[in-house]
């Protein structure tokens, strides 16, 4: 017999009460990452980009907590200023993600017909680019800098979002309720923006993760290739390159923006994934 | 029924509940002190609601239960303990001793797989290594056996096969190791009403050459009248009444027996208004300790909300947990017949359509499909829905009824043919030029199937009402008080605004949806199935209420059913579609005593045997 184990009832009247600590943790680090970029000035005592012409590239001491990089200025005032940067960007990419992904894939699946196949032939079209060449070749060319390279990300990023909003917007579209809506003579607009795009919620939730992470780590990557941020900005993927020649005298100033990278890049997804999660369960218990 | 003494299957206090496990989260009762016996050779039905633990029944016994429920208690296969056992002498068990059919035909079979090889896949691992001749040869006779004659359906794929010709496979795949014990979970419930006769009857018959023992599941208690020999009702997780089935038949004793019995319509006459029991299945945790019925039965008293009552021997074969059964017995067996009041009105219908309200000519629907293959799902239909009439469409799945239905709203247009509604004359048409389709299906309302999925999840009930009142020029000011007006119409509690879809039952939900039809107010309203998603006791409620709105406010119905007994209750009229066509058309009582069409009259052989015919011949 399957031996019912009886362990003590729970009370788990709290919603923090379920959110694993893995959560917990990833929401810890992106509201950190938030209070720097918003306050990093109030944080940190010496300003990200004075020189210390006497102590360069020196490992980590009492006044620079992660040492200074080969000009002499303190790592860790510039990994917290550099996280406006990291923020900033990402966000602008995803929020764009997630309005013109809303707006044009639920337009194209919900209208179906010539609307529908004009968008996904655009989207294919995107598709057969090579979006990295593009923005190097592009911001290159142009010696744009950060903004640029913010701007192109927004455009070449938009393609996959709008085909998964777009399919998911199609299974939406094929349930009764919305058959049901459109037969009580309810607006064609309400029953795109506001049932099925209240409905499929999560999953625009969810893309809208995946979209700042992914911007993220290539706003960085550019960075890293000279063709992001401007170079004295403190940017964390500018900082990986300039402080890889130092890796043997402070690996921390090259190290810490890395990680920064990392952790903020996984923290995101794994938020993502928490609300898609959470949101899905809640719809599918009926 | 077979003679040995010792049982085939046996459950004692089985208890099976969610939550449990190494997985935490909330406990939850599915099935509480289930006691069960089955001799091999006889075949028992388990009748219940949804909601009722049934499928979960099945499940324990297979040991096949879901992550995160677990069953305890003993059942007991030929003399050996199945919870104990470990997973691979289950394995070996399942198949060869115990195998399940399930409900679903469409999703039993792997699309990949042939039809043959679901079939020699259970052969081959039975009996050792045999040539690949001897095993087609083997699947083709067992294909027969299940009434497949033509050989070449072996090497078909699932997809080419038609619902029916799928439950045969996959009843002939359950079979493949020769169980002595199939359980069979819902066999005919997908299925078409002709479809249905025939798998019952192959069970049947399959059963008694075999001499195996079979364990009907289903919500039909016609299909248990019609298949087995002992009943088990079961509600909200535990066993109420067990009894012959020809003895529930003639005499219930408990009234949730009674209720299951008297909620099924007759399909031999109208009555005035079905027999109903107010509520809903509760949880069987909600009902741990009284009576489960208890909360909706007529005759409770204190002591059936002080204890969960036993089942107890009434006499020889007969078990109830109805503690006043001795009381009550007298009024139980009366009210068998005495509830079903037949309706004096019913039969003067008239032939012809003196107003009609909506007007369908010659409309045809072709689907193109590719290679130039159409599909006609309308054949030139002719249909007349008189004003505060309510008219029938019989017919099965792919007979082009919900088709008609879809083109009538607007969701589908019509290849050929017209559909003209006829406005009241004392409402003003206001509608302009350019917003005919519009108007067109804002003066036919759609009610569908499914209430699970026809509202919007997201949406309050409440927000639905007032947004489609809002978005039919309903004046803003009296939005709120028109919806709770709507709602008292369909026997709704206003509070009932704030909720969720979610946190509705099926039944309250399809009256939901009728409101929302109710409020844009239309000339006609087409029920696509609506009740056949819901449990029989909630059936009979919604019916009712159907019939006590088309009285108070002269509505004109179109009713779409596959059911017949459904459909006998709330039309005055009714058509047969077949392929698109109509092929008979009449008043209810006439087309469904004295049917003309050959179609006809096989929908009406396909019905179940009744519980009243089977009493009769007991």
């Amino acid at each position: 017999m399957i031996a019912p184990v009886t362990l003590p009832h729970r009370r788990l009247g709290s919603r923090f009460a379920r959110i694993p600590i893995l959560v917990a943790l990833a929401w810890l680090f992106v509201l950190a990452s938030l209070v720097a970029a918003l306050f990093g000035h109030l944080i940190t005592h010496i300003s990200p980009s004075a020189q210390d012409p006497f102590s360069i590239a020196t490992l980590p001491t009492g006044t620079h907590l992660l040492g200074t990089d080969g000009l002499g200025r303190d790592v860790f005032s510039r990994v917290v200023a550099g996280s406006t940067s990291a923020l900033v960007g990402p966000l602008v990419v995803a929020c764009s993600g997630f309005l013109l992904s809303g707006l044009v894939g639920i337009w194209a699946g919900y209208s179906g017909g010539l609307v529908d196949t004009i968008t996904m032939r655009i989207v294919d079209f995107m598709f057969a680019l090579p979006g990295l060449l593009i923005t190097i070749v592009v911001v290159t060319l142009v010696q744009g800098g950060y903004w640029l390279a913010v701007g192109i990300l927004c455009v070449l990023n938009v393609q996959g979002d709008i085909r998964l909003i777009r399919s998911a917007t199609l299974a939406q579209r094929a349930l009764p309720y919305v058959e049901a809506e459109r037969i009580t003579g309810i607006p064609r607009w309400r029953i795109m923006y506001r049932h099925i795009g209240r409905n499929i919620l999560p999953i625009l939730l969810a893309d809208f993760a995946i979209d700042f992470a992914g911007a993220l780590v290539a706003l960085a990557g550019l960075a890293f290739l000279g063709l992001g941020a401007q170079p004295g900005t403190a940017d964390w993927g500018l900082m990986l390159t300039e402080n890889e020649q130092i890796l043997f005298q402070n690996p921390w100033a090259a190290l810490a923006p890395g990680l920064a990278i990392v952790v903020l890049a996984t923290s995101v997804n794994l938020i993502g994934d928490f609300i898609y999660e959470r949101r899905r369960a809640a719809s599918v218990e009926r | 029924m077979a003679t040995h003494d010792a049982p085939l299957l046996e459950l004692e206090n089985v208890r099976v509940e969610s939550g449990a496990g190494r997985r935490g989260g909330q406990r939850r009762t599915i099935l509480t002190g289930v006691d069960l016996r089955l001799m091999p050779g006889e075949t028992v039905g388990i009748v219940g609601e949804s909601g009722s633990g049934k499928s979960m029944l099945a499940k324990a016994v297979a040991r096949l239960l879901p992550p995160n429920v677990t069953a305890s208690g003993r059942i007991t296969y030929r003399g050996t303990e199945l919870l104990s056992q470990s997973d691979r002498s289950m394995e070996r068990l399942r198949g060869s001793g115990i195998a399940l059919l399930y409900q679903d035909p469409f999703t039993m079979l792997n699309p990949l797989l042939r039809v043959g090889d679901h079939i020699t896949e259970g052969l081959a691992g039975a009996q050792g290594r045999r040539s690949r001749r001897a095993l087609r040869d083997e699947a083709v006779r067992r294909l027969a056996e299940v009434g497949i004659d033509n050989p070449d359906v072996a090497r078909k794929y699932p997809f080419q096969l038609s619902g029916g010709m799928r439950q045969r496979v996959a009843l002939a795949a359950a079979l493949a190791r020769d169980p002595d014990l199939l359980i069979a979970d819902e066999p005919s419930t997908a299925l078409d009403v002709t479809t249905q006769a025939q798998i019952l009857a192959l069970l049947q018959s399959i059963q008694a050459a075999r001499g195996m023992g079979l364990i009907m599941i289903t919500h039909d208690l016609r299909v248990a009248f019609s298949v087995c020999s002992r009943v088990y009702v079961l509600y909200a997780g535990s066993v109420l009444e067990s009894a012959p089935a020809a003895a529930l038949a003639r005499e219930p004793l408990h009234p949730y027996s009674l209720t299951l019995l008297v909620s099924d319509p007759p399909i031999d006459r109208t009555l005035a208004a079905l027999p109903v029991t107010e509520g809903n299945v509760p949880t069987p945790d909600s009902v741990a300790d009284m009576c489960g019925f208890a909360p909706r039965c007529t005759w409770a008293t204190a002591e059936c909300r002080a204890a969960l009552p036993p089942l107890v021997d009434i006499e020889p074969g007969r078990r109830s947990a109805c503690v006043r059964v001795s009381e009550i017995r007298g009024e139980l067996r009366r009210s068998t017949t005495a509830l079903l009041v037949e309706d004096p009105a019913a039969s003067d219908a008239a032939a012809a359509v003196a107003d009609p309200v909506l007007r369908i000519r010659e409309l045809s629907k072709t689907f193109t499909g590719r290679h130039g293959r159409d599909v006609h799902a309308l054949r030139k239909v002719s249909l007349d829905v008189g004003r505060n009439e309510s008219v029938g469409l019989v017919g099965e799945s792919g007979s082009g009824k919900s088709t008609l239905a879809r083109c009538l709203v607007g969701l589908e247009t019509a290849t050929s043919g017209t559909i003209e509604v006829v406005e009241r004359s004392d409402r003003s048409g206001g509608t302009s030029g350019g917003a005919r389709e519009q108007a067109l299906h804002k003066r036919v309302q759609l009610v569908f199937q499914d209430p699970y999925s026809s509202l919007d999840p997201t949406q309050t009930v409440g927000d639905a009402i007032r947004e489609t009142l809002r978005a039919n020029g309903y004046d803003r000011t009296a939005l709120a008080a028109r919806a709770a007006e709507l709602f008292d119409q369909v026997g709704l509690p206003a509070s009932y605004l704030r909720r969720l879809p979610a946190t509705l039952s099926g039944g309250e939900r399809q009256r939901v949806a009728i409101a929302r039809a109710l409020a844009v107010e239309p000339e006609v309203i087409v029920f696509d199935e609506p009740v056949s998603a819901l449990d029989v006791s909630v059936q009979a409620q919604v019916l009712n209420l159907l019939k006590t709105l088309r009285r108070e406010f002269g509505l004109s119905y179109l009713f779409i059913s596959h059911d017949l007994a459904v459909v006998r209750q709330v039309v005055d009229r009714v058509y047969v579609c077949y392929r698109g066509e109509i092929v008979e058309q009449g008043a209810v009582g006439e087309v469904l005593e004295k049917p003309n069409h050959e179609y006809t009259k096989q929908l009406i052989a396909s019905i179940p045997r009744a519980a009243d015919e089977a009493a009769e011949v007991a």
